[in-house]
């Protein structure tokens, strides 16, 4: 608590730099209800000007608040003030200007040892003891800064995880549904050459066919002509032969076996005069 | 020396120490908007104290719990400040702790009795009593829904005064003690203190548990 009168936010405040200094006059609201707009313009300007390019943020930066308080001793009184009085007395200052100002204070009966005056050394051992011991203090504040960890965790952090993911599978979901939408144009595409592929196949299916037929007709008029023509020798053949045949006397036979055995007797003769 | 037992609890007890009436309020306000840590907001800590979920939720009185928190806060706060040597603790008043007890108490009767007096007339007799008993547990509901301010004001002077009279008698005790005895009471005063500071959290806590209790009793909306 003592702690804060040394981070100047009283100080500014006394002075009117700080929470609340006048930054903006924003016009009053009319004796009608403001409407949502109103209110959205309103906010929207009031943020323009104070994080405007107006506002002094190097001497004035906005105050923020730590998340732990700045080193103390004895409990509560902070570090630094002790630091404030060891360049001008030594490290003794501090205890000697607290006792002093106490003797001065009691000397003087602005303090007075009275019935109630233990009241407050126990007060502040009390505070001293709970907040030095290791066995309290640290236990005490670990336990609530846990507290306070699980308690911003369940009503802040898990909710706004929780609708994060959701959101992303959404998005995911979306993108996958954007993605399939640019694909039926191809799938479209793909469908058509399928159905040409198909046609071709189909047209040259037919081609091959017509061409089957043609030469099936064509071999049949060849394979016509060609047995035709055999036949027709064939019978010519057949009809010389036996007209030849016919033609050929018994006389002439005869003549034509004793030619031969003549011929065959001179070349017997020949054949054992060599020998 | 005293001039009698009660008067620790006397607002005019501060004679020649009378700067600190003003000092100690302004320190103790400053914790509220110049707190050095976020983590050491009292807010924070009284969060993990107060049950939110409560039945009185599916009640309808959805600010209630809202409320009973801003309660507890302003209860503990004063009854810690009151904690702080020297200065009145205000929880020991009576005007002030039968205002809040009346208030709470009276706004949860008048909201429940204009609102359904059927139902809330049907809560003074339980179901199933007989019948000959009913007007004798009408009365005894009566006079214990009647008696509730008063338990509840006394009950949270009686604990806060108590241990402020105690604390003053070791304390007065102390002003003239011998050096041995006066080590092994300043000891008992420090552990006391400390029990006080739990007595300040636990009877804030439990005059709000009880006005949370009694608008359970509130007729269903």
């Amino acid at each position: 608590m003592l702690s804060a009168f040394r981070t100047g936010a009283l100080r500014s405040i006394v002075q009117g730099h700080g929470t609340f200094k006048v930054l903006s006059v924003v016009p009053a609201r009319n004796a009608s209800a403001p409407s949502k707009q109103d209110r959205i313009d309103t906010w929207d300007y009031v943020n323009s000007v104070y994080f405007g390019p107006e506002r002094d943020m190097k001497n004035f930066p906005h105050p923020t608040q730590p998340a732990q308080h700045e080193p103390v001793r004895m409990g509560v009184l902070p570090a630094s003030w002790f630091e404030f009085f060891y360049p001008k007395t030594g490290v003794t200052g501090p205890y000697v200007f607290l006792g002093g100002m106490t003797l001065w204070m009691m000397s003087k009966e602005i303090m007075v040892v009275d019935h109630y005056f233990w009241e407050f050394p126990a007060f502040w051992a009390m505070v001293y003891w709970v907040s030095t011991s290791p066995k309290m203090g640290p236990k005490l504040k670990q336990y609530i800064s846990d507290k306070i960890e699980m308690r911003k965790n369940i009503l802040y952090e898990r909710p706004l995880a929780k609708m994060r993911d959701a959101e992303e599978k959404n998005i995911s979901n979306l993108q996958r549904l954007l993605e399939e939408c640019e694909t039926a144009s191809f799938v479209n595409q793909a469908k058509k050459e399928g159905v040409e592929l198909q046609l071709e196949a189909a047209y040259r299916q037919r081609l091959n066919t017509a061409f089957q037929e043609v030469k099936k007709r064509l071999d049949y008029e060849v394979e016509i002509t060609n047995v035709k023509r055999k036949f027709e020798q064939d019978h010519m053949v057949n009809w010389i032969v036996s007209s030849v045949t016919k033609s050929i006397t018994p006389q002439q036979e005869k003549e034509s076996i004793q030619s031969c055995i003549q011929t065959l007797k001179q070349l017997a003769s020949k054949q054992t005069a060599a020998a | 020396m005293m001039s009698d037992l009660f008067s620790s609890l006397d607002c005019g007890q501060l004679g020649s120490i009378s700067f600190l009436l003003w000092l100690t309020p302004i320190m103790v306000a400053s914790m509220f908007f110049v707190s050095s840590s976020w983590k050491a907001q009292p807010s924070g800590i009284l969060m993990l104290l107060i049950a939110t979920n409560s039945e009185t939720r599916a009640k309808a009185l959805l600010p209630l719990p809202l409320f009973l928190f801003s309660l507890m806060f302003f209860l503990v706060m004063m009854n810690l400040i009151g904690l702080v040597p020297f200065v009145y603790g205000v929880t020991s008043n009576l005007w002030i702790t039968s205002s809040l007890a009346v208030v709470m108490w009276g706004l949860l009767i008048l909201s429940g009795w204009t609102m359904s007096p059927v139902a809330s007339a049907a809560h003074l007799a339980p179901a199933g009593a007989p019948a000959a008993l009913v007007p004798f547990l009408v009365l005894v509901e009566t006079i214990s829904i009647m008696i509730r301010p008063l338990t509840l004001t006394v009950r949270l002077i009686a604990n806060i005064s108590a241990g402020h009279i105690v604390m003053s008698l070791i304390a007065n005790c102390l002003v003239s003690a011998s050096t041995t005895a006066l080590v092994s009471m300043f000891v008992l005063n420090v552990g006391y203190t400390l029990f006080e500071v739990f007595v300040c959290l636990i009877q804030a806590y439990i005059f709000t548990l009880l006005v949370k209790l009694y608008a359970e009793e509130h007729p269903d909306l």
